[in-house]
């Protein structure tokens, strides 16, 4: 599963909420093993699970291998989905996500990599300035990032940038929904404290 | 900057190849595991399979060496219980005659019993008639009053 040698991350604003889930019949398709419909599947979700993994753990060559771990996983769970459930298949991908990322934390297998070595990483297209820009501004959110505690970056990425609502978050994590709003609201407030000098650079 | 200043943090976009390198890996990886799933179906079928055997050989030798246990168990009882049922069906003489074996340290006091259960019939007439020194009555047993004097009396 290392992929190393392939390894060319781009760092993009990533909001990942408007897009539409995956037919029924695709889903159908990957359980039958059918390699369209496969592709299909990582293609639809493999920028919401990088998303996630690199803010909840910093990005690097190592995310590329949780993300696969999380296609796996998905994929040898996928019988068990159900797409006429209450819970949509993006929310499903994510708590697999989120079981790996918690999994890479406590099995320390997230390399210790500062945030400015992580920026090294960019493959940005653009004006040397403007990449120059972004690299400062992905330094400084991971930098502010590491400075919250986990359980609250957690809920903090996945409502602000994948949407979820706090009852789901509530059940994807197994805390009540009033533990999420609060979380949320510890890490907004902490966030604007630490990124107030970049808003008024 | 907006209010939400986060909304510009860049994320790890995947590479290009990402999606066809992945699908790859689950195809190989599905491979892997049906083979596995199997071997693991197996292994479970082979252990159920002599969890029973072991199970099923243990109750038949338990099973095997009870009986002779309660067997035995049954004779032995018996014996240990036949003095208290034969007691009740003794007369009151045997069953006063039982204690006279405790002070096994007189032994040739078997002689005199006979003596003192004629005299103890009337005891007032023979309390009134006899000398005063043989007139004791005083027990020296645990003989209840209104029962025969027993051979303690001497």
């Amino acid at each position: 599963m290392s992929a190393a040698l392939h390894f060319q991350p781009i760092l993009t604003p990533v909001v990942d909420v408007d897009r539409d889930e995956l037919e029924e019949s695709v889903i159908e398709a990957c359980r039958r093993r059918d390699p369209q419909a496969l592709r299909m599947w990582v293609s639809r979700y493999e920028r919401p699970v990088f998303a996630f993994l690199s803010r909840s753990l910093g990005s690097g060559p190592h995310i590329e291998d949780l993300a696969q771990e999380v296609f796996v996983r998905a994929f040898a769970a996928l019988d068990r989905f159900d797409p006429r459930g209450p819970a949509r298949l993006t929310t499903w991908m994510l708590s697999i996500a989120w079981r790996v990322a918690q999994e890479a934390r406590r099995k320390r297998a997230v390399p210790p990599m500062h945030p400015a070595d992580a920026a090294h990483f960019v493959h940005d297209p653009g004006t040397p300035e403007q990449r120059h820009a972004r690299q400062e501004l992905a330094h400084a959110f991971e930098q502010a990032a590491s400075q919250l505690p986990e359980d609250q970056l957690d809920v903090f990425v996945l409502a602000e940038f994948h949407g979820l609502t706090m009852s789901e978050i509530a059940n994807m994590l197994g805390v009540p929904e009033a533990t999420v709003k609060t979380r949320l609201f510890r890490a907004r407030e902490k966030l604007r404290k630490l990124l107030a000098p970049i808003r008024e650079a | 900057m907006t209010s939400r200043p986060w909304k510009q943090w860049p994320a790890q976009s995947p590479s290009e190849d990402f999606a066809s390198r992945t699908v790859e890996l689950l195809l190989q990886s599905e491979a892997k595991v049906v083979p596995l799933r199997r071997r693991r179906r197996r292994w479970v079928a082979v252990l159920a399979f002599a969890a029973v055997l072991a199970a099923g050989t243990s109750w038949a030798m338990l099973r095997h060496m009870v009986p002779s246990q309660p067997a035995a168990a049954v004779s032995a009882a018996p014996p240990a219980s036949t003095p208290p049922i034969a007691s009740p069906i003794e007369s009151p003489a045997a069953r006063f005659v039982a204690p006279r074996t405790e002070p096994s340290a007189e032994p040739p006091t078997t002689s005199p019993p006979p003596r003192v259960v004629a005299p103890a019939s009337a005891p007032p007439a023979s309390a009134s008639s006899a000398p005063p020194p043989k007139a004791i009555v005083v027990p020296r047993c645990t003989c209840e009053p209104g029962t025969q004097i027993c051979a303690c009396v001497n």
